[in-house]
């Protein structure tokens, strides 16, 4: 099967991977392969800077999770399957509710945020109603009497 | 697909510019066409664009734009686009060169991966009118006939000046202010089981400042960021509620129904009981009255007792004010405690102090905007259990709370009611024309006419009136009038109480009697304890801090500190409740999701999961 080696240094939970393309060789099933969970043997050269591959038969891309040298010029790849990029195109397609969003216009700043940070410090200020003071003059009394 | 725009003539006279996508290849199906077009309700996408074009406000719509075309507009599509627009605005094709976009696409076969790609693009609109995307077109068939593709991304109308030389300085935070972004996803699948199920949606997102990206058309420039943003840029929030019934109906203003104390009710003098405004001079006049020495020598035995009562009790209150009634004063006229008028026994001359004209008095104190109008930080944190707003009343109200979320950015007003009986008021917040509030004060001290010293005098003066015979003498003024008749309601000897039931202070007695010290009588004892108990306290001054206060209302506000760290929304994201396709996060951001319906992704049960949870647990588009 055809195997196409990636670097990516990006983060793992990024969707959408910007891949930079290292190696393409072909290799085969180590006994029994899981599609999830491939361990392929392929021969080549020093294959150690790969992080990430593409297997087309299985139509699906995938961690290295274990990167095994045989013996000179064999490698085992072990991997599993990055379903963030195998499905980009159809997980974007998918409805959601988002709860938390970078893009701004997704939020709604009125929903508490348990994760914002929030000091005790207390911000104080006073405002005096636009009517301003009574005019007080000098202080009255009021004598009521009964008649 | 090709990249138009469309002008949009708001009711204002403002044109808002639209970029959209015109396509062809994607909406061959017949199917497609005769069910309407589109699998979101017609109505809604209506409603959400009513709301939006109503309000100067951000908004996240999702907006159908399909059109069936051959790739260009026509009068076919234009009327599609009518069906979006209510009759209140105008539509217009047009093709703006001053505005500019900027936008990234991905795009890919959904089970071919090979076939996915992506790119970004910026420059003038124009340049891209007409310009196809790359068109997918893979042939890939694993269920069957099966074939599947998407193609997803954002286009963001920019202003000008987010260009320099020619590129596009891209800040996703800074330049989208104020921009309209469209983020686009399409996704068709057709063949076995799948046929008709083509849509295209679209989400506009557009920041707070559209009215200044219009202007950017024209060459105006556009706000950056308001540097008071703690989010910095920050902005307004995307829509929130639920189009509730919105019973805001309300009976008349209120508020202008509140007494004004002047005029309604009028006690002010009525037969029963009269008000004066007296001053200092009068009051000492009174005290003199009521036990001075001059007057306590002329005091008869017999009268002692009875009009000691009848004096103390004809005083009704005395109460002292921290302000000036002399606007409410109304006519000069003798004081007259019951039936005798006062005497100012030094001055041997009748009291006189003007009568207070008015039930009642209002003072409105005017209105102050709490707060700002959006509110400080314009988040949740603005409400209560964060921001704590409280109104300061004079006159022993003290602090009150206020509902951050019943008058945040709202403008209050504040007027006091008082009444001049025993010296309470009644403050009235409003809100409008709508009162939310109304807090009790005492404004007036009440001042004890007598008290315990006073009154063991008064005792003692009945003493000495009783052990010494001396009569109690009034003389009008300035003529001393010859001693009246005795009457048979004499109590005393050589004292007539009989002038002092009559209706003018007429009474005489033996003038050479106005002498001596009625405190002497304390020394021949015999006190009338009865006498005493009769003494009444007509105030305390328990009540009477009124003076001591800030004697004018303010608005104190206690806000929290917020301290947000650089990029938060990168780590974090903001919290959010909208429903959108997770492409909607937009290039490069966080976020996460609440619930999300993996239709259409053909992937196996673990993989779902495992979708599920990153999704909820966060990822980045």
């Amino acid at each position: 099967m055809n195997i196409t080696g990636y670097i990516y240094s990006g983060e793992p939970n990024r969707i959408n991977k910007e891949l930079e393309l290292a190696f393409t060789f072909t290799g085969k099933a180590r006994n029994e392969c899981s599609v999830l969970n491939p361990t392929i043997l392929v021969e080549s050269g020093n294959i150690s800077a790969m992080n990430y591959f593409y297997i087309s038969d299985f139509g699906r891309y995938y961690y290295v999770t274990e990167l095994t040298c045989v013996r000179e010029g064999v490698w085992a790849i072990s991997g599993h399957v990055d379903v963030l990029m195998t499905y980009a195109g159809a997980i974007g397609s998918c409805p959601c509710i988002f709860s938390r969003a970078e893009n701004k216009q997704l939020a709604n700043l009125y929903l508490p945020d348990d994760r914002l940070n929030i000091t005790s410090k207390q911000v104080i200020r006073q405002n005096f109603l636009s009517g301003g003071a009574m005019d007080i003059g000098e202080p009255s009394m009021i004598l009521t009497v009964a008649g | 697909m090709q990249i138009r725009t469309l002008g949009i003539t708001l009711a204002d006279g403002q044109i808002i510019r639209v970029p959209f996508i015109v396509s062809s290849s994607l909406y061959n199906s017949t199917d497609f066409i005769s069910n309407n077009y589109s699998k979101i309700d017609d109505a809604e996408i209506e409603s959400l664009f009513n709301s939006f074009f109503s309000g100067n406000r951000a908004f996240v719509r999702t907006l159908p734009i399909i059109y069936y075309d051959d790739g260009l507009l026509n009068e076919y599509s234009i009327e599609r686009l009518k069906h979006f627009f209510p009759n209140s605005y105008s539509f217009s094709y047009d093709d703006p060169t001053l505005i500019k976009i900027f936008g990234n696409y991905t795009w890919g076969a959904l089970i071919d991966g090979n076939d996915n790609v992506g790119g970004r693009f910026y420059g003038n609109v124009n340049d891209y009118i007409g310009q196809q995307f790359p068109v997918i077109n893979s042939d890939y068939n694993r269920y069957g006939n099966d074939k599947s593709f998407s193609c997803s991304g954002t286009i963001s109308v920019i202003p000008d000046d987010a260009v320099v030389n020619d590129e596009l300085v891209f800040n996703s935070e800074i330049f989208h202010r104020g921009m309209i972004t469209l983020h686009f996803g399409v996704s068709h699948r057709y063949g076995n089981g799948y046929t008709d199920t083509t849509w295209l949606s679209f989400i506009i997102s557009e920041g707070p400042k559209y009215s200044s990206l219009l202007d950017s058309a024209t060459g105006t420039k556009v706000p950056i960021y308001n540097p008071d943003d703690p989010y910095n840029p920050g902005g307004y929030t995307g829509p929130e509620g639920g189009n509730g019934s919105y019973d805001d109906g309300t009976s008349d203003d209120i508020a202008s129904k509140l007494p004004n104390g002047s005029t309604e009710n009028d006690t002010s003098s009525n037969g029963l009981f009269t008000r004066y405004i007296v001053n200092s001079s009068q009051l000492s006049a009174l005290g003199d009255f009521l036990w001075a020495d001059t007057a306590g020598g002329a005091l008869q035995l017999g009268l002692a007792q009875q009009l000691f009562g009848q004096i103390s009790d004809s005083i009704i209150s005395l109460v002292s004010y921290p302000f000036s009634l002399a606007d409410m004063a109304g006519q000069v006229q003798p004081i007259r405690l019951g039936c005798l008028a006062l005497l100012d026994i030094s001055e041997m001359s009748i009291v006189s102090a003007p009568v207070l004209n008015v039930n009642g008095y209002q003072h409105d104190w005017g209105t102050i905007q709490v707060g700002t109008s959006p509110t400080y930080f314009d988040n949740f944190i603005d409400y209560s259990g964060h921001t704590k707003i409280s109104l300061y009343l004079p006159w022993g109200t003290g602090f009150v709370d206020l509902d951050p979320a019943e008058v945040n950015g709202k403008v209050i007003g504040v007027k006091t009611n008082f009444e001049f009986s025993k010296g309470t008021c009644v403050h009235t917040v409003t809100l409008g024309g709508h009162v939310i509030g109304t807090y009790s004060g005492v404004c007036g001290k009440q001042l004890p006419i007598t008290s315990g010293s006073p009154a063991l005098g008064a005792a003692a003066l009945a003493g000495a009136a009783v052990a010494s015979g001396v009569g109690l003498s009034f003389a009008p003024v300035p003529q001393p009038t010859p001693p009246a008749a005795p009457s048979t309601n004499a109590i005393g000897p050589g004292t007539s109480i009989g002038p002092w039931l009559g209706s003018t202070p007429s009474i005489q007695t033996n003038p050479a009697r106005l002498t001596g010290d009625w405190r002497r009588g304390a020394r021949v004892g015999n006190l009338l304890s009865s006498m005493a108990s009769r003494v009444s306290r007509s105030g305390s001054f328990q009540e009477g801090n009124a003076g001591l206060g800030i004697q004018q209302p303010f608005l104190v506000y206690a806000r929290p500190d917020m301290k947000v760290p650089k990029d938060y929304a990168h780590f974090h994201g903001y919290p959010s409740n909208i429903t959108g396709t997770v492409s909607a996060a937009g290039s490069g951001n966080y976020f996460e999701v609440g619930e999300v319906h993996l239709d259409g992704v053909p992937c196996t049960d673990v993989e779902g999961a495992e979708i599920d949870a990153i999704l909820k647990g966060g990822a980045i588009w």
